[in-house]
């Protein structure tokens, strides 16, 4: 599966990177993704963030079953 | 009722039949507090006050320093130094007479929160830190009062508004705190986006006094001010999480929210066994040894106490209160009882427990 995904924030820049396309094998749940994620960039293993699949919040055992459009969500602490 | 000065002022609402007489008199009759006058707070604060909401509370302990005047326009170079929250206070009085605004010059805690919240009917977070971020979040949840949310990093912005009619809360978002996400201090920020910000946030507040439009509950809008682009992303509720809340809100005014954030750290209690080692050897810490008689590896050193740990109240007697103490036995289990004791009933302050106690030593190959 084809997956464009979108990072923000201090993620964003951590990772000198707004988005790009990541290929996932079908039906992957999210916890797998992240795990992936992690792999691909160990500097996130120190930052918190939640997933989006498609533009819903979901949690680790939402099950990825096609080309999707996937947002990388950290908190913003700033006021 | 609206008077004829009130009509006046607000003519521009009163044409639109979305707001109207009706809609006036509705933002004349609610409340809401703002908790930070800083990069959100102002432009929110100036938007409510010009639309007559009828009681705008600020609240923030800070004063103004010149550099918030990068981007907190409620502010003059005259203010520097002063109280925000009561700078606040007589900017808004200049803006608009017709309204009651009551400055809060002092921090939010637990102790306050729920008193304060249960005077007014919608509570706005223009916050800059994760711990009082929960704590609103929590507060608003126990006070059953809607919670309109704004952050900020750099360039992008968040936006959402949690507790309002069964919708999610800042906990369904975001359940488990980050620990070190710097702030604007640290990273800096661009003013005009505190600017959309606290607008939107001012603006979620309107349409829920109103009663009109779509309010962002159970949606998160992320605005990025370079690229220009929103995204609306959906959020869950997760009702565990905030039944749970609910249930445990007599803990509430004692829950440490800096701990919860990683902001605070566990005191620690104990030694690892080479830093053992190394006091050992200085010579410069008193040893109480509280196994059994028959319990091996002895420890070699001048300045221990042996007195198993029924005796305690006995070693209490005989323990320095001058040096540090390092209470040991045999995997670290009951040391850390006895440390716990001896701080709490005898009042001694530098004791600690030797960790994986003398097990460890001997694993390591410590002299001991």
């Amino acid at each position: 599966m084809m997956l464009e995904v979108k990072y923000f924030g201090m993620i964003a820049e951590e990772l000198k990177l707004s988005s790009e396309e990541i290929e996932l094998k079908k039906n992957s749940s999210v916890a797998f993704f992240k795990s992936e994620l992690l792999k691909k960039y160990p500097a996130l293993n120190k930052i918190n963030f939640q997933i989006a699949v498609d533009k819903e919040i979901v949690n680790n055992e939402f099950m990825i079953t096609k080309d999707c459009e996937i947002a990388v969500l950290p908190p913003f602490a700033g006021g | 009722m609206l008077t004829e000065k009130e009509k006046y002022r607000y003519d521009r609402h009163l044409r639109m039949e979305e707001i109207g007489q009706a809609g006036q008199e509705k933002l004349k009759s609610s409340s809401v507090l703002v908790i930070g006058a800083g990069g959100l707070g102002c432009p929110a604060l100036m938007y409510l006050a010009a639309a007559g909401v009828g009681k705008i509370g600020v609240m923030d302990f800070d004063s103004v320093n010149e550099t918030n005047l990068q981007r907190q326009i409620l502010f003059t170079t005259n203010d520097v130094g002063n109280n925000k929250a009561e700078s606040a206070k007589n900017r808004l009085a200049q803006l608009n007479k017709l309204i009651n605004v009551e400055a809060y010059s002092y921090k939010l805690t637990t102790k306050n929160a729920l008193e304060l919240f249960s005077k007014y009917d919608l509570i706005l977070d223009a916050t800059d830190n994760f711990s009082t971020r929960y704590m609103i979040n929590d507060a608003s949840i126990i006070s059953g009062k809607p919670l309109i949310y704004g952050s900020v990093y750099k360039f992008e912005g968040q936006v959402s508004v949690f507790n309002y009619r069964n919708g999610p809360s800042y906990r369904c978002l975001f359940p488990d705190p980050a620990k070190n996400i710097p702030s604007c201090e640290e990273v800096g920020v661009l003013g005009v986006l505190c600017g959309i910000i606290g607008t939107k946030q001012a603006n979620e507040a309107l349409k829920i006094i109103l009663g009109i439009g779509n309010p962002l509950s159970g949606r998160l809008e992320i605005f990025n001010t370079l690229s220009g682009e929103s995204l609306i992303l959906k959020i869950k509720r997760n009702d565990e999480l905030v039944k749970y809340i609910l249930e445990t809100k007599s803990g509430f005014e004692t829950f440490n929210y800096d701990l919860f954030c990683g902001i605070e750290q566990e005191k620690t209690n104990s030694i690892s066994a080479s830093q053992f080692q190394l006091l050992l050897k200085e010579k410069s810490i008193q040893v109480y040894d509280i196994r059994q008689d028959w319990e091996d590896p002895k420890l070699q050193y001048a300045d221990c106490i042996k007195l198993p740990m029924e005796n305690i109240e006995a070693a209490a007697e005989l323990l320095s209160r001058t040096k540090k103490i390092v209470v040991i036995c045999q995997f670290g289990s009951r040391s850390k009882v006895a440390v716990d004791y001896l701080k709490a009933k005898h009042e001694f302050v530098d004791v600690v427990n030797l960790d994986g106690g003398m097990a460890e030593m001997e694993r390591l190959g410590l002299f001991y």
